[in-house]
């Protein structure tokens, strides 16, 4: 188990670095001169010089990358050329939208697609299977963005239940704040719950074909319970997979969401960025959203090794 | 065989297909036609599915916009069949040795790298377009075909079809074309249409917050970004091009499955 | 699939229920456990099963034999009321004067596991992989029995004891794939009797299992249903694991029973055709070869010399700085293989007689020695030659994968040809083809047929039409009998025999089967951990074995006990 976390670590640091390494490439060695890049076409030699002596570009590259990482490993994100303030300041608080929308809305998709995709599979071929598997052609069909249009237009211009857009703000109590993320994440959950279920259905069906299932019948146990106890488990394997890829895809789509619910998030400030050419902040946002996505990956490895044993003894 | 599990999926995609090539030759209306005295027209016998803010026919803008779309998932995913396939195949071949190791690793990486932050970087960089678009969705379908033709090679490599065509001693490329490649291609088929659906949401998605096709091309992500700010006024502009998504990705997912059912060699061989 | 491929049982009485239940529980007589009449069974329309009845008694052991597709496992799983989907069973099946089709899921899953138990056929799948072996037991017996935690797992260890696994060595905690193939088919066993039922119904419960393995199996088997006066229902298709267990006997097949009655009746007297034909065929692949031994030239030099030949695979190292290491799978092996001559290699799964087969067909690098084809090498490290390969062909195992299933048979047969130094036109090629299927007996029109298309007997016929083709000396059989059915075997060796006496080839013919290699060889050799422990002329290492372990293989084999019929 050690030496299975040991060589999971090790991955992960390796991926982070090199990772780290492409996106300073692409950002701040590709176009050149990111001080005249951001600066634009007019303007003045002096007012690009005075940037790049802010942002070090005298520096080699190789030394503008290291102490790029450094900054990072300690909290420094650089400073935003439009805002002047420190990066860091600006993605704390946007993440702090981000960051729940995305758990709020993996939460809903697992809390919908379990119940479902267990139904689907034990009923499979019945009416219940037939009618989960038609709404998950649909869901998986919706484009999110527009799924967010029409729940705006239903719940918040018909009906009027919630806001059309914008954060209430942590500060107006926990229950408002999450109001104001509900129609969002719902949006963002309803696809991927669809792909859930399916992976989930068909992840049950997969087991359910496996000689322990009459294995377990033969001692006794009916069909239900022998899905619950050992189908379930060993379905998870490929629904942990689908989880974790899923959660890079969540982090995407609440970029996009954010946009259609006018939400201060990181989303917003990376779009806001890329307008203004600041790419010190699109360097920073994109790498901690590299970040999350690697870390998630990372705790879906070690959720693998909790859920099969195999994994555990590998070395034997 | 069974042509109803494919037909349903194969009509929808068709009528878009019809839709986009049709558009080539004729459109209700020029795309690039401001009509401002008839902007934000509900649907009706002049203009089917109504008109824009600016006065543009919804109709003939999807259908120009099908255009885009198709163009941009389908070189996508030449792009990721085209480069991931080989390397699947070789990584198949060499299994075990640093070449696997090395391409497994760089599809990993590239796995950290959801589509739109490669296209958020590439935007950053070079500025928004179709290209730019193609490129970002192309990059992260490399992976999927590379790891789904390394699993399922690598299988096939153990089999004694395999060893006998090594004993006839063919060699490792010769075998991955002769044997491997015609008994994944159904696989490969399948996992196409998806990914085919898959960019064509990216796409959407993508030029939606403007990252992809810029005007005077229309798009559909474009087309509901519009109708965002009108969507009190005109709710119409909003819909038709969620649907045309919807009908498209929809088709496309019932044609993969039923493609699935249709080719896959476990259930024909149950005979 | 899915969970309701196994139906609960459609009951029609509802209302006789109860009285059927009580009036019968206590007093049922107890010669007849469990009677059969007329069942028939339908899959989706097809019929699988047609008018089966038979009777099993307490304490005694009934043998269901039959080839693959017979029937027999699904009359197992009938009794179990575990039946695909769309399954329609008719007639009766009475168990302890209950009859089954109209018991109630409910009351059928007291009956699954705790009064009748069950083993399968894959030891290697049949437990879940991520729940350890205690708690598979114990689920059994809570189940079934009111007893708390503490308890079940006292009586899972003492069960577990039972069937040779001492807590000692393995623990509750173990896991299955911490167990060989042997051992898990001893946990499986486990589970269905740790609730001591009545009946046990064993399909094919050795039948992945090397020899050695089987006879302790049979053993515990054996020795279970003496104890605890068990019913013991064993399904299986070999005659010889029947002939040592079973008081009676019923032959199936295809869904009928052709023939049944007592063991020594049935086995000395079959009356039934199809009876007869299995026997002869079981018994022709327990002869001896005739001694062809005569004609073959020792003084010539060898078509085959292997010297002192060591393959190595590595494995994974146990710590990131530690010494890569190495696993020996073939250690320091010689031998020679005359023209003409059949050399037969035993060996259990595991001894290293896959890695010599790539070895020799040059499929991986030599850790040392060599191998020499006429003289020539074939080894060492550099690439096999073009005139090594066509010297030497190799069947494999598994009828249905050896094949490319999207090639038809022409190219699939054409394709050793690729080894030749000059490759031969259109015509020629189709003419050596059509060539090669004749001679074992096939149809030139088969050519544009796929190989789905025929059965496992037709495509090992293929597979050697295939290894004919560039008209080797040397024809490497990789347990290719191994997966057919006892009649095909009987006539693709018969097919080996003359091929062999036509074009003078030789054969190495490795299999774990003691007997078809006793059936088929001249001289056998015998492996073991990478070794060959014992060689000589097939007749005396079989009748007197020098070496430990070939003695344990030849005892542990089955032999069938058929006396001379009249």
């Amino acid at each position: 188990m050690l030496r299975y976390l040991v060589r999971r670590v090790v991955s992960l640091l390796a991926t982070l670095l090199v990772a780290s390494l492409i996106v300073f490439v692409v950002i701040e060695v590709v176009p050149g001169d990111p001080a005249s890049y951001m600066l634009g076409m007019n303007a003045q030699p002096d007012t690009v010089a005075a940037l790049r002596a802010e942002l070090g570009l005298d520096q080699s590259k190789p030394a503008r990358y290291i102490s790029w990482l450094t900054g990072m490993l300690q909290g420094d994100f650089g400073q935003s050329y439009t805002y002047k303030t420190p990066v860091a300041d600006m993605v704390q608080d946007r993440l702090w939208i981000s960051l729940p929308l995305s758990l709020y809305a993996l939460a809903l998709s697992v809390f919908i697609a379990f119940p479902a995709g267990i139904l689907a599979a034990s009923r499979r071929g019945g009416v219940s299977d037939t009618a989960v598997m038609g709404f998950t052609q649909l869901g998986i069909a919706v484009p999110n963005f527009w799924f967010a249009l029409l729940l705006v237009l239903l719940f918040a211009v018909k009906l009027g239940w919630f806001s059309a857009g914008g954060f209430a703000g942590w500060e107006s109590g926990v229950f408002q704040a999450m109001k104001s993320l509900t129609l969002p994440a719902i949006a963002l959950a309803l696809p991927q719950a669809a792909i859930l279920t399916r992976v989930m259905r068909s992840a049950l069906l997969d087991v359910l074909g496996e000689d322990f299932m009459r294995t377990a019948r033969a001692k006794g146990l009916s069909a239900r319970q022998a899905l619950l106890r050992h189908a379930l488990r060993n379905a998870m394997i490929p629904v942990l997979t689908i989880i974790g890829l899923q959660f890079s895809f969540l982090i995407a789509g609440a970029i996009i969401i954010e946009n259609v619910f006018f939400l201060p998030g990181l989303g917003r400030l990376i779009f806001q960025s890329i307008a203004q050419r600041d790419l010190i902040v699109v360097e920073s946002v994109v790498m901690l959203l590299v970040f999350a996505v690697v870390m998630v990956t990372f705790l879906v490895d070690l959720a693998y090794a909790w859920v099969d044993p195999r994994l555990r003894h590998a070395h034997r | 065989m069974k042509l109803q599990t494919v037909l349903p999926g194969a009509l929808l995609v068709l009528l878009v297909l019809a839709g986009a090539l049709l558009s080539y030759v004729w459109t209700p209306f020029e795309v690039t036609t401001l009509d401002i005295r008839n902007k934000l027209d509900t649907p009706g016998a002049t203009h089917w599915l109504g008109t824009d803010h600016l006065g543009r026919d919804i109709l003939s803008m999807l259908m120009v916009g099908a255009r885009t779309s198709i163009a941009v998932a389908l070189v996508a995913v030449g792009i990721g069949m085209g480069v991931g396939v080989p390397l699947g195949l070789l990584a198949a071949a060499q299994r075990q040795s640093w070449v696997d190791e090395l391409i497994m690793r760089g599809n990993d990486l590239v796995f950290a790298f959801p589509a739109l932050l490669i296209a958020i970087m590439i935007t950053a960089v070079f500025g928004p377009g179709a290209v730019n678009a193609i490129i970002a969705i192309g990059i992260f379908n490399i992976p999927v075909f590379a790891r789904l033709t390394r699993g399922a090679t690598l299988s096939l490599w153990t089999r004694e079809f395999v060893l006998a065509a090594r004993v006839a001693g063919k060699g490792a490329l010769r075998i991955s074309v002769e044997h491997l490649l015609p008994n994944i291609t159904n696989l490969l088929i399948v996992q196409g249409t998806i990914q085919f659906s898959l960019g064509i949401l990216a796409e959407a998605g993508l030029s939606y917050v403007g990252l992809g096709a810029q005007p005077p091309i229309p798009s559909w992500g474009r087309m509901l970004a519009d109708s965002q700010t009108l969507i009190t006024l005109a709710p119409h502009l909003a819909l038709f091009p969620g649907l045309a998504i919807v009908i498209t990705v929809l088709g496309l997912n019932l044609l993969g499955d039923g493609l699935r059912d249709w080719l896959d060699p476990r259930l024909r061989r149950e005979r | 699939m899915s969970v309701d491929q196994f139906p609960s049982a459609e009951s029609d009485h509802p209302g006789e229920l109860s009285s059927v239940v009580s009036s019968n529980t206590g007093d049922a007589p107890a010669q007849c456990l469990l009677k059969l009449e007329r069942v028939g069974l339908t899959i989706h329309g097809t019929p699988i099963l047609n008018d089966i009845g038979f009777t099993l008694e307490s304490g005694k052991t009934l043998g269901i034999i039959g080839e693959s597709g017979s029937g027999k496992s699904m009359t197992a799983l009938s009794i179990m009321q575990l039946l695909p989907r769309g399954s329609k069973l008719s007639g009766r099946i009475q168990f302890a004067n209950q009859q089954l089709q109209q018991l109630p899921e409910q009351m059928l899953c007291d009956i699954r596991g705790g009064d009748i138990g069950m083993i399968f056929q894959e030891p290697m799948s049949a437990l879940n992989p991520v729940k350890t072996i205690g708690d598979q037991v114990s689920e059994s017996i809570q189940l079934h029995r009111q007893v708390s935690r503490y308890e079940a797992v006292t009586l899972t260890a003492k069960t577990l004891e039972r069937v040779g696994l001492p807590n000692k060595a393995f623990p509750l905690s173990r896991y299955p794939h911490e167990l060989s193939g042997g051992q898990r088919q001893r946990v499986v066993i486990a589970i269905a009797v740790a609730c001591q039922p009545k009946l046990l119904i064993a399909d094919e419960p050795t039948t992945a299992l090397d020899v050695t393995t089987q006879a302790g199996i049979l053993e515990l088997l054996k020795s279970l249903q003496h104890d605890e006066d068990l019913a013991l229902m064993l399904i299986t298709h070999d005659l010889a694991v029947v002939s040592n267990m079973a008081d009676d006997v019923v032959v199936m097949n295809q869904g009928s029973i052709v023939e049944q009655g007592d063991l020594g009746a049935v086995f000395h007297r079959p009356s039934h055709s199809y009876t007869r034909r299995l026997f002869d065929a079981s018994v022709l692949t327990q002869l001896t070869r005739d001694t062809r031994a005569m004609r073959i030239d020792s003084s010539a030099k060898p078509l085959l010399q292997v010297e002192q030949l060591v393959c190595e695979y590595p494995i994974k190292r146990t710590s990131l700085l530690g010494p890569a290491r190495s696993f020996r799978a073939v250690d320091d092996v010689s031998f020679d293989i005359y023209h003409g001559e059949s050399v037969g290699l035993v060996g259990e799964s595991g001894c290293g007689k896959s890695t010599l087969t790539r070895a020799l067909l040059g499929l991986m690098k030599l850790h040392s020695g060599s191998i020499l084809l006429n003289s020539e090498s074939v080894s060492a490290k550099q690439e096999v030659s073009r005139a090594a390969r066509r010297q030497m062909q190799v069947v494999f195992q598994d009828p249905y994968g050896s094949f490319n299933p999207r090639h038809k048979v022409g190219r699939l047969v054409s394709e050793p040809l690729f080894v030749l130094a000059q490759q031969p036109d259109a015509s020629e090629a189709r003419q050596r083809v059509h060539d090669a299927l004749a001679s074992v007996g096939m149809n030139s029109a088969d050519t544009d047929k796929f190989i789905h298309e025929f059965s496992g007997g037709q495509r090992q016929r293929i597979a050697i039409a295939r290894a004919l083709i560039t008209e080797p000396s040397l024809i490497i059989l990789d347990e290719a009998v191994s997966a057919l059915d006892v009649s095909v075997r009987a006539q693709v060796l018969r097919l080996l025999d003359t091929l062999a006496n036509d074009k003078g080839l030789a054969y190495l013919f490795i299999s774990h089967d003691l007997s078809v290699v006793q059936r088929v060889s001249d001289r056998v050799m015998v492996m073991r951990h990478g070794k060959i422990v014992e060689r000589g002329q097939t007749q005396s290492v079989f009748t007197d074995p020098q070496h430990d372990y070939t003695q344990q293989l030849i005892a542990a084999a089955p032999q069938l006990k058929v006396q001379e019929r009249n």
